[in-house]
């Protein structure tokens, strides 16, 4: 049996093709370079996003494959109810859509989709059936899932989902979340791009500002970038974390002030839901180990001792890997989490 | 299965414990008794107090059920009160051993601290005006600020019992007095009734409650603009629960929020749903309702009396 893993995010595709092995189970045995899914495609129906992702499923894995998967996993982030879209902000999704038989009219598979944050809870290792337990997943988006006594918490749709908790009502607005001031206009990939491209544009207009010059990785790409129109695509982990290593300044206050915004975010999270564990993944947990330092540090001072001294926080160094994992292991459960189909 | 005898139902409050007993042979109806002073605030008092109840409520005729008590203080997930300011040597407490030595009955007893009491009854009533399933968060504002969360029918305690601090989320970074548990900006800083009384102290009033309450009634703007602001932060906290649980309902409760209800126009739920407007997301806004909680300083003995009503219910009573 072969199954094909798609993890679906606002800026791109991870595309892994796993396959039953006689010992042990389902293991990825390909991983594609990420897919580029045009900002293009993004409108409210999800139409033209689900038949771009077609294409380049196609055009990218069935060639590698000598036949078609059994299934295709899609995790995304966003609600789903019976296995459809209801909405999905950070894909410009407004509308529901059957995302999975759009799919698989294209492809001619069975076509699955699955939450990406349940997909975390379904690959965790450590996971028990009565805990409470919440899963933070920071990179490209900010999701956050929490299971209350073995129970997912979906409250009226929208609970635990912590790059909507609002920072500062007043702050920079998020088209894609419409909203203002939310944790993801700080401390998203995309946003802590966005916000270190703009501190160097305002060193560039200082009049007696030297020229940050091009002497380090960050400040060549932060150069080209002023200069070019910013890509948010541009600026990776790797970049950021260049920038902590060279002790840039901009890498360094914004990192931090990301850190800060999460760290008051996560203690939130902590005060309200108490949780056994706290599990922290994604790119951000992987490439900038220092600013996850500094966000617990944050959390610390910001949480009363008696929720915090019970909670046990986890780093998922794996990438995407457990989001992968666990579309895995939802293909052979028997449904995932529903959402209501009322969402507004 | 329910087990058809009477229930009953403490509320322990930094002064009296109140009592109740839920008439099981008959229906649900709770027959409230005079609460009990407590003569001093030591915790050899507070037994001497309950074990008087006791010997009214409890008899070998008329044996109890379930014993449902409602407390100040901090309490873990198994009932055990680990500390209760109020009262001099009320820690690690365990209300159940102390009703089974006295009954010499396995009796059973549940223990909650008075804000998910007060939750648990505030959710209760609502429960069955309800006919869907929802999730709610409530809040109760007086010398601290409690808190409590309903989750698929059943209070959510936390891992640990400290699930629902609301008291305790940080929600500024402007400098504040210090609060209880040790850090500065939290909602117990801004909107409990000392930091009111501190507020009202600032633009001039005495800094007791008593005169901003009747200041506010006669209409006085700064007093009324002392709740609203508070109000304002309360909601602040109150939106960030709510980004986090995504309610249908969010209610207030307390004696301030009593305090606030007879004014005109109710500046602290005023302030509360512009602070819950400006704080959480327009979805998880546009979804639940928020109000004034309806079993006013009840909340907490009617909480467990449902507490021990519902236990019956589920487990029955041996």
């Amino acid at each position: 049996m072969s199954l094909c893993v798609v993890c679906l995010e606002c800026v791109g595709a991870d595309l892994v093709i796993l396959e039953e092995t006689a010992n042990s189970g389902m293991r990825a045995t390909t991983e594609m370079a990420p897919l580029d899914i045009p900002m293009e495609t993004r409108d409210e129906s999800g139409e033209a996003l689900f038949t771009a992702l077609a294409a380049k499923v196609r055009a990218a894995a069935w060639s590698r494959m000598p036949e078609p998967p059994d299934c295709l996993m899609v995790a995304l982030p966003g609600a789903l109810a019976d296995g459809k879209v209801i909405s999905a902000g950070r894909l410009g999704i407004r509308r529901p859509i059957d995302g999975a038989r759009l799919l698989s009219e294209h492809l001619d598979v069975e076509v699955r989709l699955a939450h990406d944050m349940e997909c975390l809870w379904r690959a965790d290792p450590g996971r028990s059936a009565d805990e409470t337990v919440s899963y933070v997943y920071l990179d490209e988006g900010i999701g956050g899932f929490t299971v209350v006594d073995g129970k997912p918490l979906l409250g009226r749709g929208h609970a635990g989902i912590l790059g909507r908790l609002v920072m500062n009502p007043m702050g920079p607005f998020s088209p894609g979340l419409m909203a203002r001031g939310v944790l993801e206009v700080y401390a998203s990939r995309p946003a802590i791009s966005d916000h270190m491209v703009s501190q160097y544009r305002q060193q560039l207009l200082k009049p007696q500002a030297k020229s940050p010059g091009e002497e380090t990785p960050l400040r060549r790409a932060l150069a080209t970038l002023a200069e070019t129109g910013h890509d948010p695509t541009s600026l990776d982990y790797s970049l950021m974390a260049a920038g902590l290593q060279d002790d840039d300044p901009i890498a360094e206050t914004v990192l931090e002030m990301a850190a800060q915004h999460l760290g008051l975010a996560l203690s939130t999270l902590l005060t309200i839901v108490n949780p056994h564990r706290l599990v922290l993944a994604g790119g951000l947990v992987q490439g900038l180990p220092s600013v996850v330092d500094r966000t617990l540090h944050y959390v610390e001072q910001y949480t009363a001792s008696k929720p915090l001294a019970g909670t046990e926080i986890e780093r998922w160094e794996t990438g995407r890997r457990h989001l992968v994992e666990g579309a895995a292991a939802l293909y052979g459960a028997a449904g995932g989490v529903s959402w209501p189909d009322d969402l507004g | 299965m329910a087990s058809g005898k009477p229930h009953l139902a403490l509320d322990i409050g930094g002064s009296s414990v109140k009592w109740a007993l839920v008439d099981r042979a008959g229906s649900d109806r709770l027959e409230v008794m005079a609460p009990v002073a407590i003569p001093k605030q030591e915790f050899t008092a507070l037994v001497e107090v309950v074990k008087d109840i006791l010997g009214k409520a409890d008899s070998e005729d008329a044996p109890l059920g379930q014993i449902g008590i409602s407390t100040t203080g901090s309490v873990d997930p198994h009932g055990t009160v680990l500390r209760a300011g109020h009262f001099q040597g009320y820690e690690n407490i365990s209300w159940d051993s102390l009703f089974k030595e006295w009954t010499g009955r396995a009796v059973q007893v549940h223990v909650v601290n008075d804000g998910l009491a007060s939750t648990w009854g505030e959710y209760s009533l609502a429960a069955r005006e309800a006919s869907w399933p929802f999730s709610h968060i409530h809040a109760v504002v007086g010398t601290g600020v409690g808190c409590g969360a309903v989750f698929q029918g059943q209070l959510v305690r936390g891992d640990s019992g400290f699930a629902g601090y609301l008291g305790h989320i940080k929600i500024t970074d402007e400098p504040t007095v210090r609060c209880s548990c040790g850090r500065e900006g939290c909602v117990e800083t801004l909107v409990a009734t000392p930091a009111i009384c501190a507020a009202w102290k600032a633009i001039g009033g005495d800094g007791e409650i008593e005169s901003l309450g009747e200041a506010a009634r006669e209409g006085d703007g700064t007093a009324l603009s002392v709740l609203e602001t508070a109000g304002g932060w309360l909601g602040r906290g109150l939106a960030c629960a709510m980004n986090v649980l995504n309610p249908s309902l969010v209610t207030v409760g307390g004696g301030l929020s009593l305090l606030s209800a007879e004014l005109k126009g109710d500046p602290l739920m005023r302030g509360v749903r512009r602070g819950v407007e400006d704080g959480a997301h327009r979805r998880v806004v546009g979804s639940a309702e928020v109000r004034l909680g309806k079993l006013g300083n009840d909340a907490g003995l009617i909480g467990a009396a449902a507490l021990a009503r519902d236990e019956d219910a589920r487990h029955g009573t041996e």
